[in-house]
């Protein structure tokens, strides 16, 4: 996500401007993430869950030293055209940018679901995902629908640098608020896509209440205990969806 | 080649299966004890930090390496334990109690605090290690009276019944004698009931849980093992740097702790000691290579930030098993010399399925 | 030895219903079978009976005590042993390992004492050994004693986990298909082992099995299963010649008629 927001960052000061960075960036992280996994990913695909995990957060520190050398740490704003704007529906007033944040987002997330659901491609990531071996059979070429699942996430990623930027600002770190999606993602319950988004707004919720209520620096922390108070209920999260392992 | 003849139960049972293994490690550690005699003091010291993080090496390893569950936090429980000592000797508590107190108080807290994520498995287990560690960090910088904040704190001089431990040597051999009953305790844990449990778990939660393993209870005694040396790694590392912040158990102790384990050799002790000269060596590597860098690549903080990741990455894709795995393989090939063969070494690979249906 | 017996057992796994209203009892120091065509039930009914699944509903009990809402840890403290239809060894661990992790619930243990490695660990861990060894003498494990598992046979490794769960000192035994993939010979060895360990070592044994040679051979009492349903319980001879047996099997008999006037 923070490499899509640099490199849309840098495109949008060009000629090509906003629109222009809107389209290229996603394509530019769809392709990094395919090289990535085709180059790198691929070879250690027998090796142990957490090999991987640790693997990522290897090209992440690279990808976050390289950002660091290539565009500078210092925070940077992006320009859009949305920035000044105003929304006014009724009595309440939004800015202009979390307006085009929501509506964005439920369209990408309603075309994903039509993607996942109905496209011969989207079922067969699925498959290759529940099952390697069987999807390898019936003639699925697992190595290359990795590597399109990661071009993919890395292209939503890209794209969800663009949209965050002009919230957040754009420096190295801003990939951590990442970190609250998986707090979402345990409130709501793992496997469970109406959970992530009930656990996503519950984590916005709290993160509001806390710093109005809580001392500064609770803001990001919060939902992060309101977790492991999840977590101590129960293992599952709100409306979980897990099968036990066949033996 | 060298066949060891096992000729009662005990041999395996023992630390060390015969007289030449003990005399290999025995030697180690005489010339470790005499160390100080042909080193310089800053060598010394530098020693220390090796023996400081091959205990918090040895730490994770029991965590990923043994039991299985992964941590991306340990920095910050590493942090505890300084915390902790700093605090303890503040209110006068002598060295001597206050380094097991600081440990043990490390273990327990961060067991209880991260009790409700240990049921957690997998990638998932650790990104909630990494979301308690900013829990963690967060209190470091909010709960001054304890920690003193973001500005950090002067750790007290340690003091043995008024011996002073400031100095490299002193402190060096207190930390090698730490190292060494660290490593006892954990070689002890993995040859008895506790540490095979874990191993268990690591390998197949289900078929170890119709053995009788309690899976709770023994995640949470390897992450209290694990915490607790972590603490005591912490308490040391206080008083090696002297001045203490939050900043100093950030995310990036957390992964250098991983290149320890990682680099060295998941899943073996020696590789714990490995990986930690690695990770105190590679300052002074990466300044030798700066001189050969350009000078604009080289200026560059965040080169560390760089090379730290391209060292997590070339690992597991070149030499997964380490330094210790390949100093196994260099052994293997004059083991068997002329007839060594490369795929004696080539993994199989496995094809996953999903986590979800766990 | 102890029995074990269940009542109107009952699981829904994911919207199937795999086991519906089961009972039957297993009474001390039989060898009792469980048949039926695959998918029937009979592995998620082992699953059921060492509490790796949880009934929807219905009780099991275990000798005199209701373990139907125990942890798999604590029956396995309570003597039931198992083994796996897919083999869940220990791959990164050796052979001798593997088996005295099996010793877990035989044998008290503490972290701190373990810790330290006192004499009387020291005294616990050599009667484990002398347990292990004496599984290994039983099941002529000698040869693979300290090889990694990963790097074995898969026979050896049936037989292996089938140490493995002995080691466990149980006082009743779930035997998961421990003919599958063996050859004439290991399955006539296996037989005799069966035998043996109802015999000589006091263990209820119960097996699931499609190799009808053994399930004559070894079994005092068979159920046959089917949808989770239980279709019949008897002696082997007459659950082998029950007409709905062989339904569940080969299909029912009017069709097999048919498909033969047809031609």
């Amino acid at each position: 996500m923070m490499v899509g927001a640099f490199i849309a960052y840098s495109i949008s000061m060009t000629f090509l401007g906003y629109w222009g960075a809107l389209l290229i960036t996603p394509v530019a992280t769809f392709m990094l993430g395919y090289m990535l996994d085709a180059g790198l990913l691929r070879r250690v695909i027998g090796q142990p869950q957490f090999v991987v995990v640790i693997l990522t957060i290897g090209l992440g520190l690279i990808l976050r030293g390289g950002v660091s050398m290539i565009w500078g740490a210092d925070t940077k704003n992006m320009v859009t055209p949305f920035s000044i704007n105003q929304f006014q529906a009724g009595p309440i007033v939004l800015p202009m940018k979390l307006v085009v944040i929501m509506l964005a987002t439920s369209i990408l997330v309603t075309i994903l679901y039509i993607f996942f659901k109905l496209t011969r491609l989207g079922i067969a990531m699925q498959g290759t995902a529940e099952n390697q071996l069987a999807a390898a059979y019936v003639g699925i070429p697992t190595k290359r629908i990795f590597s399109l699942v990661w071009g993919l996430s890395a292209a939503i990623s890209g794209l969800a640098g663009i949209l965050v930027a002009p919230l957040i600002l754009i420096d190295p770190n801003m990939g951590l608020v990442g970190l609250n999606a998986f707090a979402a993602a345990v409130i709501g319950g793992f496997g469970s896509l109406p959970g992530a988004a009930v656990g996503g707004i519950i984590v916005g919720i709290t993160q509001q209440l806390a710093s109005y209520y809580l001392p500064e620096g609770w803001r990001e922390s919060a939902p992060y205990l309101l977790m492991l108070a999840v977590l101590i209920v129960s293992k599952e999260g709100i409306f979980s969806k897990r099968i036990q392992k066949k033996v | 080649m060298h066949i060891v003849q096992k000729k009662s139960y005990d041999q395996d049972i023992n630390l060390f299966e015969d007289m030449r293994e003990l005399a290999t490690y025995g030697g180690l550690f005489l010339c470790l004890l005499a160390a100080p005699l042909v080193l310089a003091p800053f060598y010394v010291k530098e020693l220390a930090l090796v023996l400081i993080f091959t205990i918090a090496g040895l730490s994770l390893m029991l965590l990923v390496g043994y039991t299985g569950m992964v941590s991306l936090g340990h920095g910050a429980i590493v942090g505890l334990g300084a915390y902790l000592q700093c605090w303890l000797l503040k209110q006068e508590v002598p060295f001597l109690l206050s380094l097991p107190l600081a440990s043990l108080a490390t273990g327990l807290a961060a067991t209880i605090v991260s009790f409700p994520a240990l049921r957690l498995s997998g990638m998932y287990l650790a990104i909630a290690t990494l979301a308690i560690s900013l829990l963690l960090t967060q209190m470091y910088t909010e709960w001054t009276a304890f920690t003193g904040g973001l500005q950090g704190v002067a750790v007290p001089k340690p003091f043995i019944f008024d011996y002073p431990l400031s100095e490299p040597v002193p402190f060096y051999l207190v930390s090698l004698l730490l190292t060494t009953i660290c490593l006892f305790a954990v070689k002890n844990l993995l040859r008895t009931r506790t540490g095979r449990a874990m191993i268990a778990l690591r390998d197949s939660a289900v078929a170890a849980r119709s053995m009788g393993v309690d899976e709770v209870r023994y995640k949470a005694l390897a992450f209290f093992a694990s915490s607790g040396l972590a603490g005591l790694s912490g308490a040391m590392l206080a008083h090696y740097v002297g001045f203490i912040s939050p900043e100093s158990f950030d995310f990036l102790l957390s992964v250098k702790l991983l290149i320890v384990i990682l680099v060295g050799g998941l899943g073996s002790l020696p590789g714990a000691a490995l990986g930690a000269a690695f990770v105190v060596l590679l300052p002074q590597l990466t300044s030798l290579l700066k001189d050969s860098f350009p000078g604009s690549i080289a200026a560059q903080p965040s080169l560390e930030t760089v090379i730290f990741g391209m060292i997590l990455v070339g690992t597991i894709i070149w030499e997964p098993q380490g330094i210790y795995g390949r100093w196994l393989k260099i052994k293997h090939y004059f083991t068997v010399f002329p007839t060594y063969r490369k795929s004696t070494f080539v993994k199989q690979k496995k094809f996953v399925k999903t986590e979800r249906m766990r | 030895m102890k029995g074990i017996a269940v009542e109107n057992l009952t699981v829904k796994l994911g919207g199937v219903t795999a086991v519906s209203n089961l009972s039957f009892s297993v009474a001390p120091g039989e060898i009792f079978g469980i048949i039926g065509p695959n998918g029937a039930g009979k592995t998620t009914t082992f699953n059921l009976l060492s509490r790796l699944y949880t009934p929807t509903s219905g009780v099991i009990r275990l000798g005199e005590i209701d373990i139907t809402t125990k942890e798999a840890h604590q029956v396995a403290e309570l003597g039931l042993a198992r083994t796996f239809q897919n083999i869940e060894l220990f791959e990164k661990a050796t052979v001798l390992q593997n088996l005295l992790v099996g010793r877990h619930s035989a044998t008290n243990g503490n972290f701190w004492s373990d810790l330290i490695f006192t004499q009387k660990v020291r005294k616990r861990e050599r009667e484990n050994r002398l347990t292990a060894e004496k599984v290994i003498d039983f099941l002529h494990l000698e040869s693979y004693r300290n090889q990694m598992v990963d790097h074995l046979p898969y026979g050896a490794r049936k037989l292996i986990e089938l140490g493995r769960a002995l080691c466990m000192s149980p006082q009743l035994l779930l035997l998961d298909e421990p003919c599958s993939g063996l050859n004439p010979e290991e399955r006539r060895d296996m037989v005799f082992w069966i035998r043996d360990i109802r015999d000589l070592l006091d263990i209820t044994v119960v097996l699931i099995e499609h190799d009808m040679g053994v399930i004559s051979k070894v079994c005092d009492r068979v159920l046959a299963l089917n949808n989770g349903e239980l279709l019949a319980i008897g002696k082997p001879a007459s659950v082998q010649a029950n007409s709905r047996v062989a339904e569940a099997y080969l299909g029912k008999i009017p069709d097999r008629v048919s498909l033969l006037e047809e031609s």
